[in-house]
């Protein structure tokens, strides 16, 4: 039984000791303190089992102390509901419930630990091997359930509001320590906007974690002071606990703060465009690889500095430090201060000087020594430690330290993540043996210690020097900036070493903890022919995931390296991917979710036609409409013949507002429409419309409508609603690209009228009962013409097309009015039996007649020859956009799929839209598709029409519809229904 | 729950009428337009007594903003006849929807909403740009009167509901 917070120190650190915090992990309660993490607190503890492994399900501990963290990750519970967060940056709150991922029922006693019997069998890439037969996906389920991190939360979060917004600024500095305060400050002071962003709770970076002093005080001074002047600036915004995980084009950066304010925001993700990006997000410690690293109790060195100097926990009483790197030194001096009882200094180096050696005095320092391995079972007990082969004395004995607590320092790796995701390149540096920042892509400046300054008086020194510099480019005038007094320190030293030895060829020495990457697995890799590091990555997944190679990457290069005889600068590294740390969906897509998922346009009798029992979907271009109005107890293609049957006996009204409409006026208006369309608009009579067919550059139909002459130089075209936007792109891209000198208006009007059409015989008799002012004789108000007047009292441009037909009125209104209107034309039309139609009623219409749908028969692979339209080609015109290529499509030798209609063998056979017909129905190349399918109400049968390889020279042929369990035998026919000569549309 | 303080208005209908064509001929429009053109891209100028707004919303187009009551008579000051060929103006009062959003908070909300940078450095006081809205195609204005500073956003009236569905979702009054 431990005390609450045994391992605390009594002084020290920057929690609040007033302020007790309670929470749980895996079902036990504990006690941390304000200011605390979730390691922190259960390291205060004494909780140091706090995971087990991804594979293999060995006992795992803390290892880091941020995001560097490769072992513990856990899930959180109740109101932080999320999944695989590192341990160590889970911030410490009332009530907050954790629990181990990878473990079951405890990380204390885990079933899955039977793995660790057959691990001889678990290599890496053991299951592309293993289970192979009969096949992989018999065995996939139960491995990916025994694998796997945290599930994803079960129920939704009671506070699940994710955000997602932009800023802008001249600079921004990613990472709030020494070199990106100084940064900040000096951008602030020369005017420039700042936004400073740092992933951490507090500001201060390695200032916070280590005992040292600026200007004669300690560190955390000089800190506020900065942070004092930077919050008195209008022109600095600063996020705290905010990660900057993805760097894209033109200086994107997106950042998510991770408990933003207010607090009824549970996440929020920034999308930075900024000027200059000063990549201030210093250097990450390397673990090393020797045999059964991975015990609990083997933690990095700058951790548990971080442990003790910041959080004042002591994770362990008797401690060995091994490392190939000055930093263990500063480091230790900061243990000795803080009453941890070093038991040795392993130093891998040959030799270390005096002035690391004067920083702890009294400790034993081997040099030229290694950890071979660690003992213990569920944390460790103690290490082997043994001279270096390679070392002149050549003294093998093994020597046993019992210890608690091994720090370990491979050596500092430049947190390039960010600059690499910006193009940048990265070059090795020999001498700190680590990948440091080389060529810049994009404006970007790397600074402190993620350019490679390592000593603190250096890290200012280049901040402000590169900083100056930037501000310069900017158009900024520098303010002078005095540098602070830095202690004396050591020069940064090292001596490469990327793993140790194993004894035994069956032992485990971890690359990536995260993972369960062994040396063992490395090496397999290279001997099955995946020795190149991206291949190598893949194989074996070390670098992968989560963890993306913060503390392992660099050493699975230097094992590859010494394993195949080339130099890590030959090898280079694997891509650095976003994001850098797990970032939830929810916080990437922002309020994009339910209702706004997709967008949505109304209509202006969107609530009439809702409140009407209408089932309403998208029908184009992200228009709700209204699909059919069910009655009673009908069904779906009840609804739809009982619609159907009223416009073609009848009448009905249909809200056709998303119809797309443009005015297009100028001098050079009917230029425009001529090049647009393939038909002459040139003899357009004053109030009259004319059907066209607009093509691409490549000959094939983009959108038909019908355009109008409202005067000279005036026009009104109308659209399908599915192209509107992509025929005012198309529009406008001619206009401004390709004839930039024509005096052409265009102007979008498609919401500015909207559209009540009534359809079918006796749609004139409701025009006459609404009140109109307009003559509605079919020889005053002849089809394909439109008129200006009044209907219900209300201004109309009302147009003769039909798209069903029958005898059509659009009756467009401005949108306000359309309301009104609607409900009287529903009033009035109650004496004709008018009832509202929806889009499906109209698609069996405009089957029944054979007209063209976009998206059915025009499906980007036709043109009007093939649809059996080549009348609405000119023959006369001298241009028009797409006839070279139309010309070109037709001359080619060969077969096209022409429109045809189909009538199946049994009437009642529907036949689903887009099924392929093969010839005889075998299994053999398509000759053709159906492209629509309806219950035809006039011919009380399935009526059908189908794109068929020369279609129209198979007239009463008999095709094959081939169906997954059937074949569907169907007639050729001509691919018009009802009303071929078109006499009731013109009535 | 809210998140941000702020006041949304969906506007009234007004009078909107798009125009095109050469700046000079279209600055030379007789009594209709405010007495100064704007001389900046993306920017407004106002009638002194505020009666009508002109914004100058991309090459060659602007739109002016009057009150409804005065749309019957701009639609005849408009008429074809009266304006140069190579001048067009088109009515499209009922094809935007406007929304006022004011408040301490209005920045935070419209950078939620838009990529455009509002920041005063490069918005100015009579600032007006088409940019993007909640993904949609929109006008965001800046429209500081007294007390009261914010945006207006104005979108085709179709998104109606959606942009409004939006903003309360960003704003925390969703129900």
């Amino acid at each position: 039984m431990t005390t609450a917070n045994c391992n605390r120190l009594t002084e020290g650190g920057r929690i609040d000791r007033g302020a007790p915090i309670q929470f749980t992990f895996n079902g036990k309660s504990y006690t941390g303190y304000k200011g605390d993490t979730l390691a922190s607190a259960l390291l205060a503890n004494n909780v140091t089992l706090t995971a087990r492994s991804f594979k293999y399900h060995r006992p795992r501990g803390i290892v880091g102390a941020w995001v560097e963290e490769p072992a513990s990750i856990v899930e959180l519970e109740s109101n932080e509901q999320s999944g695989n967060q590192p341990i160590t940056t889970v911030k410490l709150k009332q009530g907050l419930s954790a629990k181990s991922v990878n473990c079951w029922p405890s990380p204390n006693f885990d079933l899955l630990s039977v793995n660790q019997l057959f691990s001889r069998l678990l290599p890496a890439a053991f299951y592309y091997k293993t289970f192979k037969w009969p096949h992989w996906h018999w065995f996939e389920p139960a491995i990916r359930r025994a694998a796997g991190l945290a599930g994803a939360p079960a129920l939704p979060q009671s506070k699940d509001h994710y955000e997602s917004r932009y800023a802008h600024c001249d600079v921004l500095v990613v990472g709030a320590g020494p070199a990106g305060l100084v940064s900040a400050l000096c951008a602030a002071r020369a005017g420039a906007r700042v936004m400073l962003v740092d992933d951490g709770y507090e500001v201060g970076g390695t200032l916070l974690r280590t005992r040292c002093e600026l200007n004669g005080r300690p560190a955390p001074h000089w800190v506020d002071s900065v942070m004092a002047e930077l919050s008195s600036c209008e022109n600095v915004t600063v996020l705290m606990n905010a990660t900057a995980w993805g760097y894209r084009e033109q200086n994107l950066v997106l950042v998510t703060e991770h408990n933003p304010q207010p607090v009824s925001v549970f996440k929020r993700t920034w999308r930075v465009r900024a000027k200059h990006v000063v990549v201030a997000t210093g250097a990450i410690e390397r673990h090393l690889p020797f045999t059964d690293n991975d015990r609990p109790g083997v933690m990095l060195c700058s951790a548990v500095s971080t442990y003790v100097n910041q959080y004042a926990v002591k994770p362990g009483q008797q401690m060995v430090i091994f490392g190939n790197n000055s930093s263990i030194y500063q480091a230790a001096a900061d243990f000795v201060q803080a009453d941890i009882n070093i038991v040795a200094i392993v130093d891998s180096r040959d030799q270390v000087p005096d002035d690391e050696r004067a920083l702890v005095p009294d400790s034993e320092i081997l040099v030229a020594h290694e950890v071979q391995r660690t003992h213990g079972k569920k944390h460790i007990t103690g290490v082997s430690v043994r001279e270096r082969n390679d070392h002149e004395s050549n003294d093998h004995s093994v020597r046993q330290i019992d210890c608690d607590l091994l720090c370990v320092s491979g050596g500092w790796s430049p947190a390039v993540h960010l600059f690499s995701q910006s193009r940048g390149t990265i070059e090795f540096d020999n001498k700190l043996a680590a990948f440091v920042p080389d060529k810049t892509e994009q404006a970007t400046s790397c600074i402190g210690a993620a350019a490679g300054a390592f000593s603190l008086s250096a890290i200012i020194e280049d901040s402000v020097n590169k900083t100056q510099r930037l501000l310069d480019e900017l158009g900024f005038t520098p303010v002078d900036y005095t540098l602070p007094d830095t202690p004396s320190e050591s020069p940064y030293r090292i001596s490469p070493l990327w793993f140790i030895e194993q004894d035994k060829p069956n032992e485990k020495s971890f690359v990536d903890l995260q993972n369960d990457v062994t040396v063992n697995d490395v090496h397999l890799a290279i001997r099955e022919g995946f020795g190149a590091i991206e291949h190598m990555k893949r194989y074996t997944t070390t670098g992968m995931g989560i963890d993306q190679g913060r503390t392992g990457n660099i050493n699975a290069i230097g094992i590859v390296a010494n394993h195949t005889g080339t130099t890590i600068e030959d090898i280079g590294t694997t891509t650095f991917r976003s994001p850098f740390v797990p970032i939830e969906f929810g916080a990437i897509s922002g309020l994009r979710e339910e209702s706004v998922f997709l967008p949505y346009r109304h209509t202006p009798v969107t609530q009439w036609n809702k409140d009407n029992g209408a089932v309403m979907y998208e029908a184009g271009a992200r228009w709700r409409r209204p699909g059919y109005y069910p009655q009673g107890n009908e069904s779906f293609q009840q609804s739809v013949n009982r619609e159907a049957a009223a416009v073609r006996n009848g009448v009905a009204v249909y809200d056709g507002s998303p119809l797309g409409k443009f005015e297009i006026k100028g001098p050079d208006a009917l230029n425009l429409i001529e090049i647009l369309y393939t038909n002459s608009f040139a003899d357009l009579q004053y109030q009259c419309g004319r059907y066209g067919l607009m093509l691409s550059e490549d000959g094939l139909i983009i959108d038909d409508g019908v355009t109008f002459k409202l005067g000279e130089n005036h026009y009104l075209m109308s659209t399908s609603t599915g192209h509107a936007d992509e025929v005012y792109r198309h529009m406008e891209h001619f206009l401004q690209i390709e004839r930039p000198h024509w005096k052409a208006n265009i102007t979008v009007v498609t919401s500015q009228w909207a559209n009540a059409t009534l359809c079918g015989p006796k749609a004139r008799d409701v025009m006459l009962a609404l009140g109109c002012d307009i003559d509605l004789s079919s020889p005053a108000f002849p089809f394909m013409s439109i008129r200006c007047g009044h209907v219900a009292g209300l201004e109309a441009r009302v147009c003769r097309v039909s798209f069903t037909g029958e005898l059509s009125y659009e009756i467009n209104v401005a949108s306000r009015d359309l309301p009104a209107l609607w409900e009287r034309i529903i009033a009035v039309g109650a004496a004709f039996d008018l009832i509202p139609i929806g889009s499906e009623a109209n698609h069996v219409l405009r089957v029944e007649k054979g007209f063209l749908s976009l998206g059915h028969e025009v499906d980007g692979t036709t043109d009007p020859i093939d649809l059996g339209i080549g009348w609405v080609l000119s023959k006369n015109k001298n241009d028009f956009i797409g006839k070279r290529a139309l010309q070109i499509r037709r001359e080619r030798q060969g077969s096209h799929r022409e429109l045809v209609g189909l009538l199946t063998e049994d009437p009642n056979q529907m036949i689903p839209e887009g099924a392929p017909l093969t010839p005889m129905g075998e299994k053999k190349p398509t000759e053709g598709l159906v492209t629509a399918s309806v219950w035809s109400v006039v011919n009380n049968r399935v009526v059908s029409l189908a794109l068929l390889t020369d279609g129209r020279s198979r007239m009463d042929e008999t095709v094959f519809v081939r169906l997954k369990d059937e074949v569907i035998k169907a007639t050729v026919t001509a691919p018009c229904f009802h009303d071929s000569a078109g006499k009731l549309l013109r009535s | 729950m809210i998140h941000y303080n702020v006041t949304l208005e969906r506007q009234k209908l007004c009078t909107v009428v798009e125009l095109q064509g050469p700046m000079q001929e279209v600055a030379d429009l007789p009594g209709l337009l405010p007495p100064e053109f704007p001389s900046t891209p993306n920017t407004y100028e106002k009638s002194p007594d505020s009666d009508k707004t002109l914004y100058w919303i991309g090459p060659q187009r602007w739109l002016l903003r009057a009150a409804l009551n005065q749309e019957a008579e701009l639609k005849r000051l408009l008429a074809e006849q009266q304006l140069p060929d190579a001048v067009s103006a088109v009515l499209v009062s009922d094809s935007l929807s406007f929304f006022k959003i004011t408040g301490i908070d209005a920045s935070a909300v419209i950078s939620i909403a838009s990529p455009l940078d509002v920041h005063s450095s490069v918005f100015p006081d009579n600032g007006a740009s088409y940019t993007e809205a909640f993904g949609l195609k929109a006008l965001v204005i800046r429209c500081d009167t007294g007390t009261s500073k914010g945006f207006e956003v104005v979108v085709e009236r179709s998104y109606t509901d959606m942009l409004y569905d939006y903003f309360q979702r960003a704003i925390g009054t969703s129900t």
